[in-house]
Order: structure tokens, then C-alpha cells, then sequence
């Protein structure tokens, strides 16, 4: 490996930030993939998405959330969804039947609010 | 019967409060050959203790590399189970293990679960005390010098290159030449050695084929040791991890010990194969490889394990912890890294040489090279009497074999030194699972050092020794050997029955060949 995937995610972001338009991004998001598939990184791609995802949000102020439910998301819990997509944050949701009942709403992967009964349960037994 | 479960219920959860609040989660980035790479836990700290939440169940990791943008981690059981994309938890916990007098006898493995098939060590884990793995060292005025034999049972090394309580002390030396054997005979020593306040033994395997543990532990029971030994077994097929935790564990379980006032002992065999495991963990979380491709802090390693044996003072309980590091050295080359870097922290060493054992001479100990720094500080004041000049006799002797190859007339002082050194490591030469307490080394060396086996050929020596031992043991057990055992010294009253003991003995020998 030419590089270390942190290189590419840095060189990427810098791209990106630095693009004017949605086509200035888009030539640099193909950029990324032919360059680190020229040099024989392909595989890490995974790896430098992942290192992207962490620089936005320690460098931009990105707040990624997913919100993880038991049920499809409806009353106070949707409410809850909107207000974080309102205030500039990504929102994805995932219906997670194992959580049993409840939330778990995880914040740029490092953060992690878990108020579903899977855990209660597991805490207890 | 429902009215019961609910009130075994309600009585089951009553202590379980509802806390929600943000906590600090890492995501597996990489995993491969037990170590993980962890992106996130910004806040986890050095040896803390990780738990990674798999499909398969959770599995528990430590922290070793907290780098800028990711942790490296050791995971330390069954790391297969872990993909990328698993969440990783801190625990704000250091790696411990449960330790107790439950312990006796059983044999774990570096996590304290148990390998004998004997069922669950601790009823209830919850009342059970635990030792971090990494301990701190007991301070400078914590500790009192080592002024309480260890004794072997080895002749060669009690009265020579003598060990105390509380004292370090490496064996060193190639591979089959008596290393373990000269451990195991030290294990079974404390059951009979009297007098002092008994030894709890703890074995450390690190790499050991499972045969060789499995033999040894079936030698412990029948030497009727086993009852007062835990054995700690990182075998040859088990994880760098766990050969990398084995020596802590052991050292956790004999603190436990320490601080409760006991002495404790605890063996490592062998470091040799600790370093190859941690070179190997530091060289998967990719940290600089240094001269022979260890890490910059391998000695740190070994220095802060073998720091916490000690003798701890009367105000601290007066326990003690002493350390028999095993390394095994390849053809002889006791100046290679490992070696020289365990010599250097330990309070001395026994170094056994293959030469020696190819001859004969078992224990194979090269008394030249064999050191102990805390010396007769360490010894009865009987053994420091009797056996104060053997190791200038035996240097002595050592000199005049090589000028006797050389030279055929020689004067009557010289062939006395010869015959006395030809005589004195005969004595020395002693069988393996043969401890032999401290009081009878006493006699035997007695014997030897002056002049009452001169008139016996070399090859009946040993024969000699044992019946002067079931002499002195069936008619001056009570008037010889019980008070050596009691108080440690030889009185001119006691040493002049000795002596007309022995020489009635020798005497009644040699007329019985007439």
C-alpha cells in the first residue's frame, strides 16, 4: 500500500471542501476511487469512507445519528427524528426488532444513548 | 409457586435503577490475530478493559495502543467471533482476575477459569476478592530485607547460591538441562520443609506443551504438593494473549497471598517465551520493532512484573511474595538480549549448564556463573557454618582438576583438596522430585566438609549419604535433627553430638566391611 487510508481521507476531505459545485465533488469522489484502485488500495476503501465520515465531523461539526428502534419511528419518536434532521444533522433510522422496545440513538459513531429494553434486560440478567 | 417467582423476582432486580445517558462508544475497524483496531472511544485509557459486543455474544479486550485517531486492543478471549463494524464499550475497568484460597489446588488459565475439569472455583464470584492484573509494586518502605530461607530442597543451591523470601532469583540455561525440574523440586520442598510458615506455590506455564503440564500436575499430587499450588497454564495452542497475561495472573495470585500476610512463591516458565509473545502483540499493533525486533519496552515488561515480589514489613503483615523467573537461553549465550535484561533486574541467578549435565553432574549448576545477591542473609545460621567454605573449596578444586590433567605426582596437601572436591561433588549431585530438608543438608554437608567420608570410594558416596541419613533419622531424630528444625543453628553442644554420631556411623561402616 502507497498510502495510508488516513492520507487519502484527508486529501479527499481537502477536495471536497475546497468544490464549488456538486460536479467539482463529484469529479473528486471518482478521483478517490481510481487513484486508491491505481495504487492497489481498493480494499481499504471501506476504511478511508470511514476516516471521511470521522473528519467531517470532527472538522466540519457533522452530526451523523442513527436512530435505532424496535418499531418504525411514529409520535414523540419521529418528532425526535425531525428535530435532529432540522438542526443540520444526518438522521438515518433502522428498525432493530431485537431492541425489543425503545431507542438507542448512536452520534457519530463514538456516542451512544441506549434507552431500549434489550438493554435494561441484559443489564439486569 | 407464581407468587413465588414474583417475589424472587422483585427481590432479583430491586437493586437495578433506570440510568439512560450518553456513553462513549468505538466501532471495530480492523481485527485479525487477536489485536483489534478500534475507531472512536476517544476517552479510553491505557489497559483498560473493553467490551466488544459480537453477534456470537460479548468478548472482552485491552486497551495497549491509544493512538491519535484509533485504539488498538488485545483481545483476550475468543477473538474469531469479532468483525468489522462491532461495537466496542469501555468498561473503566483494569483486566483483574478472582483470586482466594479456592484457588489451591486447581489449575486455570490466565482469565481464572478453571482447565481440571473440577467444577467452579468460586460459589459466588460477587463476595470474591479481585487483584488487577497489573499491580503496583510495593513501595520502598513497604519492605524489610530478605532475612528467611527459601530452601529447594537442592543441596547445590541451599547451601551455595541460597534463596530467601521475598528474593528474586532467575534460573537460567539451555533447553533439557533441569530447569523445571529444579522449580518442581522447590514446590514439593515446602511441604517438608519445617520450621517456617508454609509456602503457597504458584506455577506459571507459559507455552508448555499440555503433556508436560499434565505431567507435572499428575507429579504435584503425587508428591502430595498439589494442595498447596495453583497451576496457571497458557499452553502452546493457546493465544499471544493469554502468554502474554499468564505471568500477571500468577503474580496477581500470589499478591493475594502477600498481602494477607502469607509467603507466597511463584514460578515463570518460562519469560523467554513472554517476551516472544509480546514482541509479537507489538509488532501486530505495529509498534517500532527495536533490536531483535522486540519493543523499545521490553524490559520495562519484565521489571515491573518481577518489581512486585517482595517482603513486605511487619507493619504491612510481614508476607511475602519471592519470584524463580525461568529464561531459557539458546547454546549457552547468557549476554543475549533477554537474558542480560532479566540478570540485570533479578536479585541473582542459578545458571545450569548442559555441559555439566551431560557429565553427570545433576543439578547441572555452574557454581561459578551461579550467584545469589542476597546470600547467607538468607540461610540458617547452621547452613552458613557448615556450608560458609564450600564454594571456595569447590573453585579450588575446580583449578587443581585442570592442573592434575597436566601434572601426575602432586604434593599430599593438593591430592587431600582433590579428593575432598571429588567428594563434596559427589555429595552435591542429587536425583529430581528428591527435595531433601534442610536439616538433613545440614548433616550430610557436615559429613562431607570434614573429612568423614574419606576413606570411601567415590561410587559408594551416594550409597553412604542415604544410610547415614536413616541413621540419623531413626536413632538422632529427637536429639540432632528436631532441634536443627527448631532452631535453625548448630550449637557447639549439638554440633559435637553430630560429629559422634557420624563417626560412630562411619565407624560401624567400615567395620561391617571387615
Amino acid at each position: 500500500m502507497r498510502y495510508s487510508p488516513r492520507i487519502y481521507a484527508e486529501a479527499f476531505s481537502l477536495a471536497v471542501a475546497g468544490a464549488k459545485t456538486e460536479e467539482a465533488r463529484e469529479r473528486a469522489l471518482a478521483g478517490l476511487v481510481e487513484v486508491a484502485e491505481k495504487n492497489g488500495d481498493g480494499k481499504k476503501l471501506n476504511t478511508i469512507a470511514l476516516m471521511v465520515e470521522q473528519i467531517f465531523e470532527k472538522r466540519f461539526g457533522l452530526k451523523n445519528f442513527v436512530i435505532e428502534s424496535a418499531f418504525p419511528l411514529k409520535g414523540p419518536g419521529a418528532e425526535f427524528r425531525d428535530k435532529l434532521a432540522k438542526e443540520g444533522g444526518i438522521v438515518k433510522e433502522v428498525v432493530r426488532p431485537s431492541l425489543l422496545a425503545g431507542i438507542k440513538v448512536t452520534m457519530n459513531s463514538c456516542l451512544e444513548f441506549d434507552a431500549s429494553l434489550k438493554r435494561k434486560l441484559d443489564q439486569l440478567f | 409457586m407464581s407468587y413465588e417467582i414474583i417475589e424472587k423476582l422483585k427481590k432479583r432486580i430491586e437493586w437495578y435503577q433506570d440510568k439512560n445517558q450518553w456513553a462513549e462508544v468505538g466501532k471495530v475497524v480492523e481485527s485479525g490475530d487477536g489485536i483489534i483496531k478500534i475507531s472512536g472511544l476517544d476517552g479510553a485509557l491505557s489497559q483498560e478493559l473493553l467490551t466488544v459486543e459480537t453477534k456470537d455474544g460479548n468478548r472482552s479486550a485491552i486497551a495497549l495502543s491509544l493512538e491519535e485517531d484509533s485504539v488498538g486492543a488485545l483481545v483476550i478471549n475468543d477473538y474469531l467471533a469479532i468483525e468489522a463494524g462491532d461495537t466496542v464499550r469501555g468498561t473503566s475497568q483494569v483486566a483483574s482476575v478472582l483470586v482466594g484460597k479456592e484457588l489451591l489446588g486447581r489449575v486455570i488459565d490466565p482469565l481464572g477459569k478453571p482447565l481440571d475439569g473440577g467444577g467452579t472455583i468460586f460459589a459466588d464470584e460477587a463476595k470474591a476478592t479481585r487483584y488487577p492484573l497489573e499491580g503496583t509494586a510495593p513501595s520502598v518502605l513497604m519492605r524489610e530485607p530478605v532475612n528467611v530461607p527459601l530452601h529447594t530442597g537442592m543441596k547445590a543451591v541451599d547451601a551455595m547460591v541460597p534463596i530467601g523470601r521475598g528474593q528474586r532469583e532467575l534460573i537460567i540455561g539451555d533447553r533439557q538441562v533441569g530447569k523445571t525440574a529444579l522449580a518442581l523440586d522447590t514446590i514439593i520442598n515446602q511441604g517438608k520443609d519445617e520450621g517456617r510458615k508454609p509456602v503457597v506455590c504458584v506455577y506459571v506455564a507459559i507455552g508448555q506443551k499440555e503433556s508436560k503440564i499434565a505431567k507435572l500436575v499428575q507429579t504435584l499430587r503425587e508428591a502430595d504438593a498439589l494442595k498447596y499450588s495453583v497451576i496457571v497454564s497458557a499452553s502452546a495452542s493457546s493465544p499471544a494473549a493469554l502468554w502474554y497475561l499468564a505471568p500477571f495472573t500468577g503474580c496477581a495470585i500470589g499478591e493475594y497471598f502477600r498481602d494477607k500476610g502469607e509467603d507466597a512463591l511463584v514460578i515463570y516458565d518460562d519469560l523467554s517465551k513472554h517476551a516472544w509473545a509480546y514482541r509479537q502483540i507489538s509488532l501486530l499493533l505495529r509498534r517500532p520493532p527495536g533490536r531483535e525486533a522486540y519493543p523499545g519496552d521490553i524490559f520495562y515488561l519484565h521489571s515491573r512484573l518481577l518489581e512486585r515480589a517482595a517482603k513486605l514489613s511487619q507493619e504491612h503483615g510481614g508476607g511475602s511474595l519471592t519470584a524463580l523467573p525461568i529464561i531459557e537461553t539458546q547454546l549457552g549465550d547468557v549476554t543475549s538480549y533477554i537474558p542480560t535484561n532479566v540478570i540485570s533486574i533479578t536479585d541473582g541467578q542459578i545458571y545450569l549448564e548442559s555441559n555439566l549435565f551431560h557429565q553427570g553432574l545433576r543439578p547441572a549448576l555452574n557454581v561459578g556463573l551461579s550467584v545469589s545477591r542476597v546470600g547467607s542473609a538468607a540461610q540458617t545460621k547452621a547452613m552458613k557454618k557448615v556450608a560458609g567454605k564450600l564454594r571456595l573449596i569447590l573453585a579450588q578444586f575446580r583449578e587443581l582438576q585442570a592442573f592434575v590433567q597436566f601434572a601426575s605426582d602432586v604434593d599430599e596437601v593438593t591430592k587431600k583438596r582433590i579428593r575432598q572436591g571429588q567428594i563434596l561433588t559427589e555429595i552435591l549431585k542429587q536425583n529430581d522430585l528428591s527435595p531433601m530438608p534442610f536439616q538433613e543438608q545440614v548433616a550430610v554437608l557436615y559429613a562431607g566438609l570434614n573429612d568423614f567420608f574419606d576413606a570411601v570410594p567415590l561410587e559408594e558416596i551416594k550409597k553412604t549419604e542415604t544410610l547415614l541419613l536413616e541413621y540419623l533419622k531413626k536413632l538422632h531424630r529427637q536429639d540432632i535433627l528436631a532441634p536443627l528444625v527448631k532452631t535453625g543453628e548448630l550449637t557447639k553442644e549439638l554440633e559435637e553430638k553430630l560429629k559422634n554420631a557420624t563417626a560412630r556411623f562411619m565407624e560401624s561402616i567400615s567395620t561391617n566391611k571387615q
